[in-house]
């Protein structure tokens, strides 16, 4: 048995390389169709996988209140009504009454420039309590965060971004040094190591955290905040979280029926996962796509198989001579025709994971590959093989050998 | 080794019957080497197609050593072929994309005999008759002789009880087809059972015994 499958094996490649051309463009079909698939699967799985990566840098089960209401037009545009409704006092009844709320982080912030000595840069700053770090996942390559007591004591503290410890100060230890925030020398007490642009487009690098009630009382004098980070336990459903905090936010907020929203709430994944709409249905359209090929490229087998095995009725006649039986042929055909299939799903497999790494390259998405989709591909060439074989096979057994060869 | 009981065959065209052979009667013995003769149309081939059990008759009987095989299937006699004979043909019918020594291979793909190292055993018939240089070859990088050679290599690897040769020089030159006459009488003398279908009578020496048929029917049965 293995003796003779490796024989219909060694045939089927001899019979492969003399008619290359021929059996090349037979494949085609499942190769485009393979291709398609696996390059699919493995793109967007890197997409999914850089998303993952972009929600969990930002911050894990995070809800984000925001003062103003940032509305749709009709022309699809997003729209910002400001607003200086949003109390501390708002934020602290959320963590109170809200279930599920682990942590709430209220925050301020603004873009101004920072000066040291005689270089100055335009930074982000963030007035903050001491637990956004632990709620924004934020490493310190130096130094230390600033504390809670930092806060109480509004303390001209600061935690300053990568690019901004770069870029002010070049190599010198800037831990105790002071840097001017609105014309007040505030001490950096620790720098952040370096995270890049987040999915917002902001640059992580370029801000300055503050503690929330030394912006607010030494620096800027308001009552307002502008909105605040909401950490929920693992698990909890965060579409159902934001209705809650919407209502309750329009009871603080005394709003009546008709009135509109002072304030906008969404999540990472809001954001980001309407990425991943527009991954699934391309993922429609690929499939489609792929079984169109896949079904051409069963087509494409058939035909050849059938003008392969009308080609070849000496051989088969030989073959039924020296004592092959009709099982044999078909058998035999069949590998062929499998063999083929193969081939183009091998070659699709390979041409779509070269063209992952260009996309992936050029997207900066991380390379993945899509186990499934690889493994349901060969499965698929396999079976589409098959089934493209069967009736060229079944004619093949058709032939006797003295009518063929005589 | 074989026996033939008044087999006869007939093609029906349409309502018409068309006698091919009318009632053969022969026996054939382990160790002959026969010469079949007859001119074109005269039944030899189907006589031939009967005995190679590649065709089936009308009527009459039919025994291999002795079984008759007259009731088997078509599993069964692919089986009992690849077992028992060993075919030659005219146009050598090697498979052009297989090499010399993959087509001297072939029946033993089908075959349920326990054929010791049969890769070495092809290469020692091939060496036999000649081409131990050639074994790699391509059909089209052979010569007509040189290609049933091949052949016979083939129809001799699954140690088969009868070869049947079916106009094995009819596409040779005489010098040539003498040559592959001289091989078949070789293996008789080794002890196989040998027929050889053929028009040409200049054949006739190369047997023991010559049969030749005319008109569907045995007009001349002798052994030297």
């Amino acid at each position: 048995m293995i003796y003779t499958l490796n024989f219909y094996f060694r045939i089927a490649l001899q019979n492969l390389i003399v008619h290359k051309a021929r059996m090349i463009l037979s494949l085609l079909g499942i190769l485009f169709a393979v291709m398609s698939l696996v390059a699919f699967g493995n793109i967007s799985s890197g997409m999914k996988m850089k998303i993952d990566n972009e929600i969990s840098r930002f911050g894990k089960n995070l809800v984000i209140l925001r003062s103003g209401l940032v509305f749709v037009t009709g022309r699809g545009t997003r729209q910002f009504s400001e607003s200086k409704s949003l109390k501390l006092q708002d934020v602290k009844i959320l963590k109170e009454r809200l279930r599920d709320v682990e942590e709430v982080v209220p925050f301020y912030d603004t873009t101004y420039p920072a000066r040291y000595g005689e270089n100055t840069l335009k930074v982000s700053i963030m007035g903050a309590t001491a637990n956004i770090f632990t709620v924004r996942n934020i490493g310190l390559i130096m130094g230390r965060p600033f504390t809670d007591n930092d806060d109480l004591d509004v303390e001209k503290r600061a935690v300053v971004g990568f690019k901004v410890y770069d870029n002010l100060f070049k190599s010198d230890d800037p831990i105790g040094k002071n840097i001017l925030i609105y014309r007040a020398p505030t001490e950096i007490i620790g720098v952040i190591e370096e995270k890049g642009v987040d999915f917002t487009g902001q640059d992580q690098d370029l801000q300055v955290y503050v503690p929330l009630n030394t912006f607010m009382r030494r620096y800027s004098n308001i009552d307002y905040i502008k909105g605040a980070y909401i950490q929920t336990r693992d698990g909890v459903n965060l579409s159902e979280l934001k209705q809650r905090i919407r209502n309750l936010m329009r009871r603080i907020h005394n709003l009546k029926e008709g009135q509109k929203d002072d304030f906008s709430i969404f999540t990472l994944d809001d954001i980001l996962r309407t990425r991943e709409e527009g991954i699934r249905l391309v993922s429609i359209l690929t499939i489609i796509a792929s079984i169109v090929s896949f079904l051409i490229g069963g087509l494409g087998i058939f035909a050849i198989m059938l003008l392969s095995v009308s080609e070849r009725k000496m051989e088969i006649g030989i073959r039924r001579v020296v004592g092959s039986k009709k099982k044999d042929i078909i058998l035999q055909f069949l590998t062929e025709s499998v063999i083929v299939a193969l081939i183009g799903g091998i070659a699709g497999i390979i041409i779509g994971c070269i063209i992952t790494l260009i996309v992936d390259y050029f997207g900066g998405f991380p390379f993945l590959l899509h186990g499934q989709n690889i493994f349901l591909s060969i499965f698929i060439s396999v079976l589409v093989g098959l089934a493209a074989g069967v009736y060229p096979a079944m004619q093949g057994t058709k032939y006797e050998p003295i009518e063929v060869l005589h | 080794m074989i026996t033939l009981k008044n087999i006869k065959k007939s093609y029906f065209i349409g309502e018409r019957e068309l006698p091919i052979l009318k009632g053969i009667n022969l026996s054939i013995n382990a160790g002959e080497l026969v010469i079949l003769m007859g001119v074109s149309g005269s039944g030899k081939t189907t006589l031939m197609n009967i005995i190679g059990l590649l065709d089936k008759q009308t009527e009459g009987e039919y025994f291999f050593m002795n079984r008759s095989v007259d009731g088997m299937d078509d599993e069964s006699l692919a089986m009992f072929r690849n077992e028992h004979i060993g075919f030659v043909f005219q146009q050598f019918f090697l498979l052009p994309y297989l090499n010399a020594i993959e087509n001297v291979l072939i029946p033993i793909v089908y075959s349920k005999k326990d054929i010791k190292h049969p890769r070495d055993k092809a290469r020692q018939l091939l060496a036999r008759f000649g081409l131990a240089e050639r074994i790699h070859n391509k059909p089209s990088q052979l010569s007509g002789g040189e290609q049933q050679r091949v052949a016979i290599a083939r129809a001799l690897i699954n140690d088969p009880d009868l070869i049947l040769a079916d106009e094995p020089t009819g596409a040779l030159d005489s010098k040539t087809g003498n040559e592959i006459m001289e091989l078949f009488r070789m293996l008789n003398n080794d002890g196989k059972t040998v027929i050889i279908v053929t028009h040409d009578p200049k054949l006739a020496q190369f047997g023991k015994r010559l049969i030749r048929i005319e008109d569907g029917t045995i007009s001349e049965d002798k052994s030297n």
